[in-house]
């Protein structure tokens, strides 16, 4: 089931023939195979992010950025480090403008935080005063919702990310991990249609962020989100995703897209699948080849 | 490094230390100094002959308590000061917090004000006492501002710096919530800032004391401040210094129960401080 993974020298090659297609049809982003066929939830195209350094002059962060999420679709962003993948997300999230391109989410433009995105950090960022079901509530709160009708949901999503019987807790007596949790519950209160996650585990140890992401599995099956997430780690990208956008180095440029075919739901057996080394050594070679020719 | 961590790493608050088995002197400290200083007290007053008027000893202090706790003059008195102490506190408590909250959302505030409050701040208003008397007269009203003019300023310092320390990352959960900028205010900057808003309302809350004493120095009809100059135009030196035990006691009832206000408030702030340690810790 696994297509085009050629290794070694066919890589670069494909590599640049997409900047190629980008460079001439800027309006046909590339698309995973498989969801092509319906409208994309959010889509992303030509998108320039440049930066205001001192002394006026600009540092472009991120170019010529097309890509496009379906609905329900698991996405992850790589790229190595500075290249742009946070400041992408804040402009995904609509709280920082791009310079340059549009992106549309159900078909309308973001420019400015929308309620349909849930947003998860790098680190929980809870407000160590609110107890954990207050946190969670805390986007009710801002929009002024039915604060009744949502503590109701808010532990529904306490169960859902098994923090049953937490709710009263204050955060510093959670774990890292379960602070995170927290986060995407919080994330989820307002039943967004996407959560964008940067580097949500980045901030655990090696085991914790193993467990967490077969846990962001299990919630992502049971929620049925779309989820884009962050990370410059392959194998996590690989583990978790249906499709990989990888990013150069600064400035960030999409240089593939590649689809992981493993089949769901995914355990750590699959670790050692040759699907999945297939895979992991393909983003590995994108992200060396642009480490060393690009730029 | 690893064991410090194990032992916050629980819930436990940064009170708690690691219990000896045995016997500990460390609760006998201040009470065996305080009464080994009172005896050399005795000891130089009664040797060194000093007469009464400069400097009584214990036993007169003691005795120059009951007289007053015994009198309807001290409740008059004290009450009197209090309430130009806490009049005053509350006008700049509420002013400082105006201005910080308004120099937090405003740049243009910020510009504007920041300058008059740096130079007002090393002005030493004391030195104003004299001219509040003479424009708000001998009354209440005069000291009342006076007590607010001392208190202001260390407030308004701490307040400010306490809202714009505000984590960078609770800003932008807020802004990716789209929440307004008073909510911003209410929900994060604020209940950030409440280490630096009790350190502020402590120094305050001395301060403004100060403020209403030197006030009654100055210009008075009755007081704590008022009672004191009257003690010493009569020698009453013993006198004095029972009203400045009770000013003392003053001082630390205040500071007792801001600390238990911090340990009610600020429950989530030492194992804050605590987390921000263990994670730059090197492992």
């Amino acid at each position: 089931m696994v297509h085009g993974i050629p290794q070694g020298a066919a890589t670069p090659a494909r590599a640049s023939d997409q900047n190629a297609r980008f460079g001439s049809a800027a309006q046909s982003p590339v698309r995973g195979g498989r969801q092509s066929a319906s409208a994309p939830l959010i889509s992303v195209a030509g998108l320039r992010k440049e930066y205001e350094a001192q002394k006026g002059e600009s540092v472009l962060a991120l170019d010529r950025i097309d890509f496009d999420v379906a609905d329900g679709e698991f996405v992850t962003l790589v790229g190595p480090s500075g290249c742009g993948k946070s400041t992408l997300l804040q402009i995904l999230a609509g709280i920082l403008p791009p310079t340059q391109g549009q992106i549309a989410l159900k078909g309308s433009p973001v420019i400015g935080p929308r309620r349909e995105v849930g947003v998860v950090f790098q680190e929980p960022v809870l407000l160590p005063w609110l107890k954990v079901i207050d946190n969670v509530l805390l986007p009710a709160v801002v929009h002024k919702l039915d604060l009744a009708k949502y503590r109701a949901r808010a532990m529904e999503l306490l169960t859902l990310v098994k923090l049953q019987g937490f709710e009263n807790r204050y955060p510093f007596e959670l774990s890292g991990g379960m602070q995170q949790r927290v986060a995407i519950a919080r994330a989820l209160l307002n039943d967004p249609a996407m959560i964008l996650m940067d580097e949500p585990f980045g901030a655990l140890d090696a085991m914790t962020r193993e467990e967490m992401n077969l846990e962001l599995l299990a919630i992502w099956a049971r929620a049925k989100k779309t989820i884009v997430l962050i990370t410059h780690s392959i194998q996590e990208a690989v583990f978790l995703s249906d499709r990989v956008v990888v990013l150069s180095a600064r400035p960030g440029r999409v240089i593939d897209v590649v689809d992981i075919d493993l089949p769901r739901p995914r355990t750590f057996q699959m670790l050692s699948a040759p699907e999945f080394g297939a895979a992991a050594n393909r983003l590995r070679g994108q992200l060396m080849v642009q480490g060393g020719t690009i730029e | 490094m690893s064991e410090v961590t194990q032992v916050d790493a629980g819930q436990a608050p940064a009170k708690s230390r690691p219990k000896a088995a045995n016997f500990s002197f460390e609760p006998l400290l201040l009470p065996t100094s305080l009464i080994c200083l009172v005896a050399l007290w005795d000891a130089a007053v009664r040797y060194l002959g000093v007469p009464a008027y400069i400097i009584p000893a214990p036993i007169d202090v003691a005795f120059a308590l009951f007289r007053i706790f015994s009198g309807q003059l001290f409740w008059t008195h004290f009450g009197i000061t209090f309430f130009e102490t806490v009049s005053g506190f509350a006008l700049a408590s509420a002013m400082a917090m105006f201005i910080a909250i308004l120099m937090t959302v405003s740049r243009i505030a910020e510009k504007l004000l920041y300058p008059y409050v740096a130079a007002l701040q090393s002005m030493p208003k004391i030195a104003i006492a004299p001219l509040v008397i003479l424009w708000f007269g001998f009354g209440l009203e005069s000291k009342i501002v006076l007590a607010a003019l001392l208190c202001f300023f260390p407030m308004l310092v701490n307040f400010a710096t306490g809202l714009r320390a505000t984590d960078e990352l609770r800003l932008r959960l807020l802004h990716v919530l789209d929440a307004s900028p008073r909510q911003v205010i209410w929900l994060v900057r604020l209940p950030s800032a409440m280490p630096f808003v009790l350190a502020g309302v402590e120094l305050g809350a001395i301060y403004a004391m100060l403020g209403a004493i030197v006030g009654e120095f100055v210009g008075a009809r009755a007081g704590i401040g008022y009672w004191l100059m009257q003690m010493n135009a009569t020698m009453d030196t013993a006198g004095s210094f029972a009203l400045l035990v009770v000013l003392a006691a003053y001082g630390v009832l205040v500071q007792r129960f801001l600390r238990f206000a911090r340990r009610k408030l600020l429950f989530w702030y030492a194992s804050e401080r605590a987390a921000i340690h263990r994670s730059a810790a090197p492992h």
